[in-house]
Parts: structure tokens; sequence; C-alpha cells
């Protein structure tokens, strides 16, 4: 009797280890699947003449990609902006200041001017133009000479006019 | 107690588990990108290769991303609407319906606009502007989702590549359409690449501060833009991805801004590498050739490997370079590759190319060998033209180039008479057919060419050409006949029967010598005739009959086959005395010749009378004369004596 009370009490033990050994084999199949799966299935057909291309269905994250890009254009969660801000960069290169202003609305017409102030001094360009490009415009920007700017921190204001809208941007950059 | 007891027991099985779910999890969640380089998002060869596809290729691959297009909104709308039709569903055409006015949904693969449809305004505006037409296809999905939408809008089509669509404000109305869209970036990018001076570009070359996100508290980092095509992505799209951005793969992160890493993932996905991998042998060769300020130009496409038998493969500006196991590592370019393409490169007719690019041959010619073949270029034919097979080996044989034939000047052409096939080159032709593989050149080739080539005639050549014969003479076998050409003589075919005969007689080293007509069809009893040097063939009802020019002379005096001799029931017959020839007509007629007596005819009484003492072995000898008719009577002269004949007498001979 106790010999079979023992065996009785060893069944869940065989089961949870062959329950064990299964989940452990269907895991590495899993990762080796993945793992050592062809970097590009797509090479058995490929030809010098004609590149290599994917003519697969798109998987579920291109699908899903496109799906956002649309979404975003049907309810946008940036609202559109009526007025438009200024952006302005200004890198520090060798021999000059590199500042450039990006404005996000397309604009066909339109003049950009630039100051530069540290303390009393005052550096100012001639106006430039504006640019429209893909998703934003452009003004058309300024490389000033190293040379023209003293050591310090410069306070960078520029001032976009057009189509009878005003929109400006500050930035500073410092000169060693 | 027991149970709880249990599943304590249980415990490692449940770690176990929650391993295993994660290890899945793991694979299920998006992939970090992999090989971003912000300041190298693409090389510019890649960027700039408006060859990657035709217009075909680029509608396979369309259909090949929507499988299934929802043209009418039949599916489910994700974006809910009103239930217009009350059947308890919100479909996406009433959803349309309701936002746009919109319930046909038109995918890229379908759609058309002035005439073209989509692949060809993609194809035309790469070219147009010399922009890879992946770049724009990949513009297009990123910008639109436009590639793998299965119900796309006409607003998307609007804004197609979002050029003057800003993110934070209204589209500009003058950019839309999908051609207008395509054509205003290709023509940005362009003018990029172009370094133009009237395009504002806000990144430049070299070191640019680049924002993570349209929201500036979100911050950025300089980036050395390394080349033209990474500008001109950064000019369109002027964000890169921050680190949660590059880490959530296809997903999204705080901050985050997805044009330019979307980009790169599509590209990837769909077209491969957007920098240049180059292999190493394709490598090594390429320098050898002078890199990008050589021959081929600068690298534009990545290596493709996995060609026909393990091959691989580089595009160029000007050409390519290709290895395989078996071929080796070459190059080709120019004139010689533009053929090569037409033949289908490595999996056409001649395999990989085995050898350099050789140039400097007669005309100043070039040459290449590929594994079954070679193509051959040169100035005055303009155009490149293997040559492969059997033909390449009977165009070795001849020498190549420096041969009789010149340069290859069509392709290789079969399909002709029984399956035969056929070259032409500078200077004649190749034919190959079940007989063999045969050259055709000079004036047998004209004459070849006058009378009906493979299909008139003589059927396919059956020999190669062959002057070694006299009179600096040329010849050529054919299927059926052949053909002999001497500057006196010219040249002129001999056919079947006739030229069985004219075999019998030693050909042209026999008395008949070169033939100086064709075979002359009319003549009596739908007979036909040719001449030769020294004499005629005639082919009659009774076969071939031979007539020397010294009997001919005097038969044709007489209206030979038409006139009272009829045709001769001989050859002529030569070697008789004194080196003469006599022949046999009809009803005891002959023609008796020697070269001191000439040719006369002899015949009827007289004939018999001459024939009973011995003919021109007799004391008579050869006539003198032909039969001459007297009052009652007629006479002949011989060499020897007179034969006399009239009615009451018969014939009297009378020795002098």
């Amino acid at each position: 009797m106790r010999i079979e009370h023992k065996s009785k009490k060893r069944w869940p033990l065989v089961i949870t280890i062959a329950t064990i050994v299964i989940i452990i084999c269907a895991g590495i199949g899993v990762y080796a699947t993945q793992k050592f799966k062809p970097n590009d299935t797509k090479e058995n057909t490929t030809t010098s003449s004609s590149t290599d291309t994917n003519l697969d269905p798109p998987t579920n994250e291109e699908i899903q990609t496109g799906k956002d890009i649309k979404e975003q254009k049907v309810n946008p969660s940036t609202p559109v902006q009526t007025t438009e801000s200024l952006n302005i960069t200004a890198n520090n290169t060798d021999s000059n200041i590199q500042v450039r202003a990006t404005i996000a609305s397309s604009i066909q017409d339109g003049t950009c001017t630039i100051t530069l102030t540290k303390g009393s001094s005052t550096v100012t360009k001639p106006s430039v133009g504006i640019q429209p490009l893909s998703g934003y415009s452009t003004c058309k920007g300024w490389d000033i000479p190293l040379s023209e700017l003293s050591s310090g921190t410069w306070n960078i204001e520029i001032v976009a006019k057009y189509q009878s809208k005003v929109a400006s941007g500050k930035t500073e950059v410092t000169i060693p | 107690m027991k149970t709880v007891k249990s599943i304590f027991r249980l415990k490692p099985v449940f770690i176990v588990l929650s391993l295993f779910i994660s290890l899945l999890s793991s694979f299920s969640a998006h992939a970090a990108v992999d090989g971003w380089i912000a300041g190298n998002i693409m090389d510019d060869g890649i960027f700039t290769n408006s060859s990657t596809m035709t217009p075909g290729q680029i509608q396979v691959f369309l259909e090949s991303k929507v499988p299934s297009c929802d043209t009418n909104g039949q599916q489910l709308s994700e974006y809910g609407g009103p239930d217009l039709n009350g059947d308890g569903k919100v479909q996406r055409w009433e959803w349309g319906k309701s936002k746009y006015n919109q319930t046909t949904f038109y995918c890229l693969r379908d759609a058309w606009e002035n005439g073209r449809n989509a692949s060809r305004i993609i194809w035309d505006t790469a070219q147009k502007y010399s922009i890879n037409p992946q770049v724009l296809i990949v513009l297009l999905q990123k910008e639109q989702g436009l590639i793998t939408d299965t119900w796309p809008l006409s607003i998307q089509y609007k804004t197609a590549t979002g050029y003057g669509c800003p993110d934070t404000a209204p589209c500009d109305s003058q950019y839309y359409g999908l051609t207008n869209q395509l054509d205003w970036a290709a023509k940005m990018f362009r003018a990029i690449m172009n370094d133009s001076p009237t395009w504002y570009t806000p990144y430049e070359l070299g070191d640019n501060y680049i924002r993570y996100n349209p929201d500036a508290s979100c911050g950025g980092s300089n980036v050395k833009i390394q080349n033209r095509a990474t500008q001109a992505l950064y000019n369109y799209t002027p964000y890169q991805p921050n680190q949660g951005a590059l880490n959530a793969g296809w997903g999204t992160a705080n901050c985050g801004a997805y044009g330019n890493r979307n980009f790169y993932l599509y590209f990837n996905n769909w077209f491969g590498d957007t920098r240049i991998q180059i292999l190493a042998s394709i490598a090594e060769r390429y320098a050898e050739l002078g890199g990008s300020s050589g021959v081929l130009g600068p690298v534009t496409m990545n290596r493709v490997c996995n060609l026909r038998n393990g091959g691989c493969y580089q595009g160029f500006q000007n050409g390519g370079i290709y290895w395989s196991s078996a071929s080796g590592t070459f190059e080709s370019y120019g004139d010689l590759r533009q053929r090569y393409l037409e033949m289908n490169t490595e999996n056409g007719a001649l395999g990989y190319p085995t050898s350099a690019v050789i140039c400097g041959l007669k005309s100043s010619g070039c040459y290449q060998s590929y594994q079954n073949g070679a193509l051959y270029y040169s100035p005055t034919v303009g155009h490149a033209y293997e040559s492969i097979s059997n033909l390449r080996d009977r165009y070795w044989s001849l020498g190549s180039e420096n041969g009789p034939l010149g340069y290859p000047s069509t392709p290789v052409v079969c399909g002709l008479r029984n399956g035969g096939c056929y070259q032409g080159y500078e200077n004649g032709a190749i034919y190959k057919s079940s007989l063999g593989t045969y050259e055709n050149y000079g004036a047998i080739r004209q004459y070849y060419l006058q009378n009906g080539t493979e299909n008139g005639g003589l059927g396919y050549p059956i020999s190669s050409q062959s002057c070694n014969t006299r009179d600096n003479g040329c010849y050529q076998f054919f299927e059926k006949g052949s053909v002999y050409q001497t500057t006196n003589t010219g040249t002129h075919s001999i056919l079947s029967g006739i030229s069985t005969k004219w075999s019998q007689f030693s050909k042209e080293w026999g008395v008949l010598g070169f033939p100086l007509s064709d075979e002359t069809y009319g003549a009596k009893n739908n007979s036909s005739y040719q001449t030769f040097q020294g004499g005629t063939i005639y082919w009659t009802s009774r076969g071939g009959i031979v007539i020397f020019n010294q009997i001919a002379d005097r038969w044709r005096e007489l209206g030979s086959e038409w006139g009272m001799l009829d045709y001769p029931i001989s050859d002529t017959i030569c070697g008789t005395k004194n080196n003469g020839c006599y022949q046999l007509f009809n009803n005891t007629r002959t023609i008796y010749w020697s070269p001191a007596t000439g040719a006369k005819t002899v015949w009827g009484g007289i004939y018999n009378a001459w024939s009973k003492v011995g003919k021109e072995w007799g004391r008579l000898g050869y006539p003198l004369t032909n039969e001459i008719y007297v009052d009652g009577g007629s006479y002949q002269d011989f060499e020897g004596g007179t034969i006399h004949w009239n009615s009451a007498q018969g014939t009297t001979v009378t020795y002098n």
C-alpha cells in the first residue's frame, strides 16, 4: 500500500518535468527560427540587372507604421496652428557662425532680418529671402565670419516678415 | 492546505514559464534600428541611381505591397463613423463619405493621373531628376503610407510626398497632386545634390544641430552630415530620431520623430542597404581600374549577391563588376556593357565575364571574353555584338576580327529555316545548321545574298570557303550545290545534275574549267544548260551532256538543239587521232574536230562511206569541209581525198 501511495504522489512531478521539457524545446525552436532565419530570403530571385527588391507582402510592422502615418493625417495629434513659430539654429564652424532659421509654414515670399547683440555691441546683416521647402520654409541663412564677433555670448534675434505676418525667434551662441 | 502545498511545490514550473513568456515577448517587441548613422543615412550613389527599377518592376513592387485593395471601402472602418445604410456595421466607405465625401479608394498600384499610372509617374520623375525611384517610393510611404495603404484617401494623394505640408500648419494647395508632389520632392533633392545656389538649405555638409522633435524642448544634437543625400533628407525632414526612437525600432518613444528613421527602415526592408557595401574582391578590381575616377566612376548601388551560380555584382555609374567562383572578378562597361545588358547579363547566353575589357584591337575595336563567348565592339560598326557557341568557334578559327569576316555587325539570329542560326559580320556572315557551321564572305557572299541565302537554291553552306584552286579561284559547297569564283569568270553556282556531270570532267581542273554562267533554263524540251570556260553542259531528259567549245561552235552554227542536229547523244569524245575530238548526234550525224582541220559535220551517206574507210584513222583522215551541196548531189573534202554523193550512184571515195 505504501508503495502505491508513493507512486501516486510522483505523477504530478513527472507531468511537471515533461511540461518543462516541452516548453523549453518549443522555446529553443522559436529562438532558433528567429535567430537563424535568412537575413533576406528575397535574394533567391536576385539578378544583377534588377536590384535586390523585396516583393514579399508587407510585414505587420510596415503596415502598422503606414497606418499610423495615415492616422496622423486623418486625426492629427499635433493640432494645426494658425500662427507659425520660427526655429533658429546657430552652428560655430571653424571660420563662421552658421545661422539658419526655419518656419513651419509654406511661404512663397518674404524676408528675414538678423540682429546679434552682446551688451552694447550690435551686429546686423542684410535681410535675406525666404524659400518654401518640403514641410517648412527657410530663411536663406547667414554665414557670419568669426572675425566679426568678439568672444562671449551673443544673442541672436531673427524676424521673418511674410504675407502680412511676422514671426520671430531668439537664440544665443557663445564665441570662445 | 494540501492545495496550497501543491501550488508551492510547482513554483519552479511558474519560474520557467515566466522566463519562457519573457523570452517570447522579447521577440515580439520591436527590434532596435540597426546600423543607423545620423550623418550618413544614405550614400549619394544609391540616392541618385535612377536605373534601379523599370516602370514594370515598380508596378510589380506596388502590387506586392497591396495584394488586395479595398477599393470600395467594404472593410470595417478603423476610424468609426456613421452607419449610413443602417446595416449594423460601419464600413470604410461610410466613414469616407461622411468625412471626405469619398466612397472609392484607389490604391497606389491602381492610381492614374493625367494618363499615366503611378509606377510610370514615379519612374518618369526619377529619370527627370536622376533620383533613385526607390527613394521616391519610400518617400511616398513615409509621408503618407501610400505604398501599403489598402484604401488611401484623396487627401493622401494631394500631399503624397508631404511637400508644402508642414506638420503644424495647413498644406499649400499649389503643390497638390501625385505628379506635382513627386516632382517637387525630386526637384528639391536634385537641387541639393547639385549644391544649387538658388535653393536655401538650412542643413549643410559638415556639423549641424538637428532637433529630435518639432518641440524644441525635446532637444537635439550636432550631426556631421557626410554627404549630399543625407543633407537632402534632413532638409526634407529636419529631425533626427533620438535614442528612444532608435531603440523602439518601428515603435514610438517620448520626444521621438520618425520620418528619417522610417525612411531608413523602409528602404532597408524593401531595397537593401542604404549604404554601399563592396565585396573585397570587387573592391580590389575597382581599385585596379582607378576607383571612382576610373572608367567605372563612383559606386551607385550595393553589392548584390546570390546571383546565378552564387555570383555577386556591384553597380557603378558607368558599369559594373561581376564576381563568381568560376569566372573571377571582371568589369563590364561602355559599349560592351550595353550589349551585355541587352543579353540579360550573367543570366543570358554569355554568362559571367572572364577577362578584362581589352581595347586597341583592329580599327580601335574592343573585346571581352565571357564564360560562353565574347563581345566585340568596333567604331566602324558602332555597336557591340556577341560571338557565341559554334558561331564563336568558327569565328575564332577564321582569326576573329583580323580574319576575313571583320567584326560582328548583328546579333546572333536564330529561327531560320530548319532551325538554323545566322550572324552578320562587317564582311560576311556565319551560318549554323544541322549541316555544320560555316562562314560566307567576299564575292561568294554577294552571290549568296543575291540568290536568297539559305532560303534560295543553294541552301545552307556545308563547307568553309576555299581559295586553293587554280587561277586564284575560290569556291564553297552548299546544301544543294556549289559556288565558284575567279576574277576572269565571275561568280557562279553549279547545281545538282550539272554539278555531277562537271565533276566527272574533273571540275575546274578539267577541260571545262570554271563556269561562265549560272544554269540557264529554257532550252529545248524543258532542258537547261550551263556554259564553262571549255564547253557547255546540257541537262536533258537523258541526263547530262558535255559539249566542248570546239564542237559547240559548229553545233551552234546549225541552230544547236533547235537545229537539224538536235541534242548530242554522247559527250564530246576526245583523244582520237591527232588529239582530235568528235561528238555523236541523232541519225548518224556527227561533228569531228582536230586542231588542224577544225570542227566539221559528217553525216548521212558520206558519214557511212567515211566509216567504211576507217574514219579519221583511215586514208581520208579528218574532214576539211562540211558537206557541200551541188546540182544533183554533194561532196565533202577530207585530208586524204573527197567523198562524193548523188542519188543515182550513192557515194564515191576519191583519194588525193
